[in-house]
């Protein structure tokens, strides 16, 4: 008697497009806001946090952003990605807040203002290191505190593009989308950025081999 | 990130190596929960469908009101008598507006007058006018409650084995069920404290507060800065302090303690 071989093929998960959530979260529905949120959570922080250089505040305007695109999601018509609405929304969240607390800073004189930057990077916290690099030529934890100071000394619009390209999840289509400037400009900055940081930490005495 | 000249550096790799030790940072967990939390304060949301059909249905009922009334004004046999003589406008009427004649008394209106006198006025639909205004001032009045401003001190003492540093204390004035912020940055922390309070019935005051305090490492310092975010709702009796919050590392014996005082502003 031939044994007859039963193949199960599990069927294909249904993909659900951040689009298809947006759907129901505009009929109300919070669960699929949620998934939303769950979907964009590092992108959006990351964003928040190149701008405020903090993870506590950061935490802060994520949660402002998310709610406000809860609130205005009605008026979301997809003629855009929502990724890219929500960084904007994240985007003008995180520089409302950073405004504020570079107001503050201005009024409470802090001796830790001498050698930071113009806001708050140097003054309210450093985002910790999550190891220690082994490699060699970069080990020297002197360096990595001077490059860490320089990049809190950089003009807000190059230490901006710094950073973001930095983070790892955003595109250059999205950056340019959140700083309202063209994507060519961007790239510009980044590479600008870098220019001043090696010049500056050429002539402290970091000299490339 | 690729150095953008081609020529890739030692000085190019610890820049990409600080700034992404910088930027490689996870929000903490619970984000999506604290972001339902958050919406879930929120007032509830209006759709604009359903207001947009209210306001159709005000209408229409508004129209049937207006033609219900002109209609029974021209019912023959029971003429309306200007309401705008029985109430006439305080100051009188505007310069180029047509004000309606008196009728002597004993005159009987014609068919074509009647109809000119009934045309729906304010006071014809809403009632005399100068009632109608003593009724809403009242009305407002009642319901407009006396407005109270609070002020919450918000202290935070951060307790390490062997090392005292003076607590930090935050004040913030708001308004009854209003949110206030406030954000203090000092040389060893930096405390941000997000509250609403709201005077209970019984006089006692509720405050939903959010504290965020960041110890800032010191040098010399091994362990980890303390770092606390805290979602509170406490009843407090007015000017009484409360502790509602102690934070104790068993590790480091580091305890970090939060006290609120609710203050009424008379």
């Amino acid at each position: 008697m031939a044994e007859s071989t039963t193949r199960v093929i599990a069927p294909e998960p249904l993909e659900v497009t951040d689009l298809d959530l947006v759907r129901l979260a505009q009929a109300g529905d919070t669960d699929a806001f949620g998934e939303l949120v769950e979907r964009n959570r590092r992108a959006v922080f990351r964003a928040a946090l190149a701008a405020v250089g903090s993870a506590t505040e950061a935490d802060d305007v994520v949660q402002d952003a998310f709610v406000t695109a809860w609130r205005k999601i009605g008026g979301f018509r997809g003629e855009s990605q929502f990724r890219t609405w929500l960084l904007s929304i994240t985007w003008r969240k995180a520089i409302d807040r950073r405004k504020t607390i570079s107001r503050w800073l201005k009024l409470s004189a802090s001796s830790a203002r001498d050698e930071a930057g113009d806001d708050m990077f140097d003054v309210i916290e450093r985002v910790p290191s999550a190891a220690e690099s082994q490699a060699a030529k970069y080990e020297s934890a002197e360096l990595q505190k001077d490059v860490r100071r320089l990049i809190g000394t950089l003009p807000r619009k190059l230490r901006d593009a710094l950073l973001l390209a930095g983070t790892g999840e955003h595109t250059y289509e999205e950056m340019g989308e959140m700083l309202q400037t063209p994507v060519g400009t961007v790239k510009w900055r980044v590479a600008e950025a870098r220019r001043v940081l090696k010049r500056k930490l050429t002539a402290m005495g970091y000299g490339d081999e | 990130m690729s150095s953008e000249q081609g020529h890739h550096t030692s000085l190019d790799d610890a820049i990409e190596h600080v700034v992404r030790d910088m930027m490689h940072v996870d929000p903490r967990p619970g984000l999506r929960l604290r972001v339902q939390h958050r919406m879930s304060q929120l007032p509830r949301r209006r759709s604009w469908v359903g207001l947009g059909a209210l306001a159709s249905a005000a209408l229409v009922v508004l129209m049937f009101v207006l033609t219900t009334d002109r209609g029974s004004e021209l019912q023959p046999g029971s003429p309306q008598q200007a309401t705008v003589e029985s109430s006439p406008t305080p100051g009188g009427n505007p310069p180029g507006s047509e004000t309606p004649k008196r009728k002597p008394e004993g005159v009987p209106a014609s068919p074509v007058e009647t109809a000119r006198t009934a045309e729906p006025t304010p006071e014809s639909i809403f009632g005399p006018r100068d009632q109608k205004v003593r009724g809403a001032s009242t009305a407002s009045s009642a319901a407009r409650q006396p407005l109270t401003s609070l002020r919450l001190d918000v202290t935070v003492a951060d307790d390490r084995k062997g090392v005292s540093t003076a607590p930090q204390a935050v004040s913030l004035v708001t308004a009854d069920r209003q949110r206030g912020r406030v954000l203090a940055s000092a040389a060893h922390a930096v405390l941000q404290v997000d509250a609403q309070p709201e005077i209970l019935s019984d006089g006692r005051i509720r405050v939903h507060m959010t504290v965020s305090y960041q110890a800032v490492q010191q040098a010399g310092e091994t362990s980890q800065p303390a770092s606390l975010e805290k979602r509170i709702t406490a009843i407090v009796d007015e000017g009484k302090t409360l502790n509602v919050l102690q934070s104790t590392d068993p590790a480091s014996g580091r305890t970090v303690t939060v006290e609120i005082k609710a203050t009424l502003l008379k």
